[in-house]
């Protein structure tokens, strides 16, 4: 009866292991909504594995630390921290945490384990510091999808408009 | 106008700041006879980026890729409604004179010389609650679409478009809630003003 009740807590803390190292969520950030098939389960912060970085935000894990374009925020990952861990050799990468260091907005849907990131300050001072207008790429009607960039040289007029 | 300009290297690009995509604003686009590159925005990104808080609005760059006028309310002319009217007039005529005259318009700003402030951080919070709005639209979450888009108002009360996007959704109230946020204005612009016309 004894060894029948620990098989049983055995099997639910097993269980309870594969369903944190299977949660899912959803990443909004620059108009695209990423399924992230494997987070670990966490009340406050978005923990995906390293490899799933690049997709989710267009950061990349390197020696040096997280980096995309000229940015790097340091990451040692030889212990773990609040932004890096390993579990059972699986490296996994804090997003919420590298949102915080960057002061780039963010908010979660906890029951439905959306969340949504907004811009990076830092990647935004170009516009604010010297009036570069910010690039960025939308569908037309028929999805065809179109870039600001593609039509430097020209005079442009941004239009912003609704129907309501 | 774009027919006009279209030959002095000038492009108008036009994006719906619509949560309901092109099935919403298509129907605007081919009434319009639209020639300019007329496009799709459910995230209203365009407005993110360039912090624009109500439609129509405007940016202007230069061939170099610099913004040059910023956040203006662009009608192409007046428009009237029994006895209410709005848009203007003088605007297209600005833009036609930087499109034929360049450099030497006088509606030309210098390049870095606009006063551009990141969003506060209500602002910045705004934004990202109003897009976990549009995504719970679009998947049908009717309920949670609304709860971050009353969020993201109470977070940015002076952006009409989280307030219009979310009323669209039940336009049998849509113009009550309108006048009443008005009245709020208690005499600041529904536009800002736009320099060199409005008295700036």
């Amino acid at each position: 009866m004894r060894e029948r009740s620990m098989n049983v807590l055995i099997g639910v803390v097993l269980a309870l292991a594969a369903v944190e190292s299977l949660a899912d969520a959803v990443v909004l950030y620059e108009d695209r909504a990423v399924q992230v098939e494997q987070t670990l389960a966490d009340p406050t912060d978005l923990w995906v594995r390293v490899e799933d970085l690049m997709q989710v935000n267009g950061f990349e894990l390197k020696p040096e630390g997280a980096c995309i374009d000229d940015i790097c925020v340091p990451v040692r990952q030889d212990v773990d921290s609040s932004i890096f861990v390993q579990r059972s050799g699986q490296r996994w990468f804090n997003v919420a945490e590298l949102a915080q260091r960057l002061q780039q907005p963010y908010a979660v849907d906890h029951d439905s384990g959306v969340w949504s990131f907004g811009a990076i300050p830092v990647r935004r001072a170009s516009f604010f510091e010297r009036g570069i207008a910010p690039d960025f790429e939308l569908p037309d009607v028929e999805g065809r999808l179109h870039r600001l960039s593609d039509f430097k040289g020209q005079k442009i007029m941004l239009l912003s408009w609704a129907s309501w | 106008m774009f027919s006009e300009l279209k030959d002095h290297n000038f492009i108008i690009i036009a994006a719906a700041q619509d949560a309901g995509g092109a099935a919403a604003a298509a129907p605007w686009y081919e009434q319009a006879g639209a020639r300019f590159v007329a496009l799709v925005d459910e995230q209203h990104t365009l407005s993110s980026l360039y912090s624009l808080v109500n439609v129509p609005s405007a940016v202007w760059i230069d061939e170099t890729g610099h913004v040059r006028r910023i956040d203006e309310g662009a009608y192409a002319t007046v428009h009237k409604m029994g006895d209410f009217q709005f848009g203007r007039d003088d605007y297209a005529p600005m833009v036609a004179n930087w499109v034929q005259e360049g450099e030497a318009s006088k509606w030309l700003q210098p390049a870095g010389s606009l006063s551009l402030e990141p969003p506060s951080n209500d602002e910045a919070l705004a934004e990202v609650n109003f897009k976990l709005g549009v995504y719970f639209h679009q998947q049908g979450d009717e309920a949670r679409a609304n709860r971050y888009w009353e969020k993201a108002q109470s977070l940015n009360p002076d952006s009409w478009n989280y307030a219009r996007q979310d009323w669209s959704f039940t336009p049998e109230t849509a113009g009550e809630n309108w006048t009443k946020k008005v009245q709020t204005l208690e005499g600041r612009p529904y536009y800002r003003p736009i320099e060199g016309l409005d008295g700036r």
